[in-house]
Parts: structure tokens; sequence; C-alpha cells
């Protein structure tokens, strides 16, 4: 995908008479755009193949959100960055919505959700935002503004779930919702730990 | 149709910047990849 990302800047930059750091702008936007579109529809695809559609949709939100703020680990490569993003949303999606397929499922997940919450609350607590030597986190300010973010969206969240949880006694598949939210918001707590490890 | 190229690629050139610097603006962009930064995006 990198490849292609550079050819299409190298077209719009050399038409348009940039330099190398407009030229490096656009790549680097190309990119995002070209990331964020292709995930989403493999995801949306995955969600309405396997019936998750709801969960697919929470669980790349959720994450996406709280990585703006957060950060995490990194893949070595564009591609395997595609493939590990779409496996996992995939994955914490199809689990999210069959697991009330399981016995007592009802009492796990209301036990399960906001264990995972906190304890995702505590991670981020102790290491957001974590930064990544293509993307140094140099500035005070930078890390004060970016923890700050890192709390609202927690807090944002926190509500979520509570709302889903107390939605669930009359509407059973809001019990799904909830524990994709938890279990989305865990599994990005959890990258931050490898990123930090690393 | 080479009449509507440039400013097309103008459009995109925009969009791209606009973008890159939402994502520049955030700790890391949305997934695991993370393509390095420009220096006229950095701390911003």
């Amino acid at each position: 995908m990198e490849k292609i990302v550079g050819k299409l800047a190298d077209t719009i930059a050399a038409n348009l008479k940039y330099d190398d750091e407009r030229r490096a702008v656009i790549r680097y936007g190309l990119y995002a755009i070209l990331q964020i579109i292709i995930t989403a529809v493999v995801i949306l695809l995955v969600g309405i193949f396997t019936h998750s559609l709801l969960e697919c949709i929470i669980v790349y939100i959720s994450v996406a959100l709280l990585r703006k703020s957060t950060g995490g680990a990194h893949a070595k490569t564009s591609n395997g960055c595609l493939i590990i993003s779409i496996i996992a949303v995939s994955a914490l999606s199809i689990i999210s919505r069959y697991f009330t397929l399981l016995q007592y499922s009802s009492i796990i997940c209301l036990i399960l959700s906001p264990a995972f919450f906190m304890i995702s609350c505590f991670i981020i607590y102790k290491l957001a935002p974590v930064g990544h030597e293509n993307k140094p986190l140099d500035s005070p300010n930078k890390i004060k503004r970016l923890r700050k973010q890192s709390f609202i969206t927690l807090v944002v969240y926190a509500l979520l779930l509570t709302a889903l949880l107390i939605l669930s006694i009359f509407y059973e598949r809001a019990l799904n919702l909830a524990f994709s939210l938890g279990v989305s918001t865990l599994w990005q707590s959890l990258t931050l730990v490898k990123a930090v490890n690393e | 149709m080479k009449k509507y190229l440039k400013p097309f690629l103008a459009v995109t050139a925009m969009v791209c910047s606009f973008v890159a610097t939402t994502m520049a603006s955030s700790a890391c962009l949305l997934w695991y990849y993370q393509p390095e930064e420009p220096k006229s995006l950095q701390d911003r």
C-alpha cells in the first residue's frame, strides 16, 4: 500500500509543482485516508456477513477514537498493519456478538465489561500517551493535552457503557454492545503495554 | 478531461493536507503502522 500511496503522492506533487515537504504531507494524508477507508469497508463487510455489524462499528470507532489520544503498538509494515487491524477488530466483534450463546453469559458480561473497563482506565492512566520513533512525543504541552483527551474519551465511554448495561435489562442486544465496548477498550489499552515494552 | 485534472489534483492535495494535519495533531494514526511524520507537521 505504501508504494501505491508513494506513486499517487508523486503524481499529485509533480503536477502541482510541490516541493519535497509538501509531497511528504500529501503522502501522509493520502496514507491515512486510504487506511481508514480500506479498513472501514472490510470491517463493515465482515460485520454484515457475520451479523455483527453494530459490534463491528462500536469496536472500530471506540478503538480508533481512543487510539488517537493514547497511541499504541505499531506494526512493522503498512500491509501488516492493515491485516492485523482487520483481524483484531473482526475477532473482537464476533466474540462480542456470539459470546451470549454461552451459559450464564449475562452475568459474565455484567461482571467482565466494567472489570475490563477499569483495567483499561488503570493502564491508560499509567502509560498514555505513547509515542513512536516516527512520531515522537517531546512537547510537555502535547503530552498533557493528549492525556486530557484520553480521560475525556474514557469518561464518555464510561457513560455509554453504563447506559448500555441499563438498556440491557429491556433489550438483550445491548449486552453484546456493552461487552464489545469493554473488550475494545481493554484491547486498545493492552497495545499501550506492548508499545511501552518495545 | 485534462482540463479538470489539475483542479482535481489540487482538491485531493487539500483534502490530504487536512487529514495529515488532523492525524499529526493526535498521538498516532488510527491503526498500527506509523509512517514518518513530515517535519512541517511536527509538534502541532
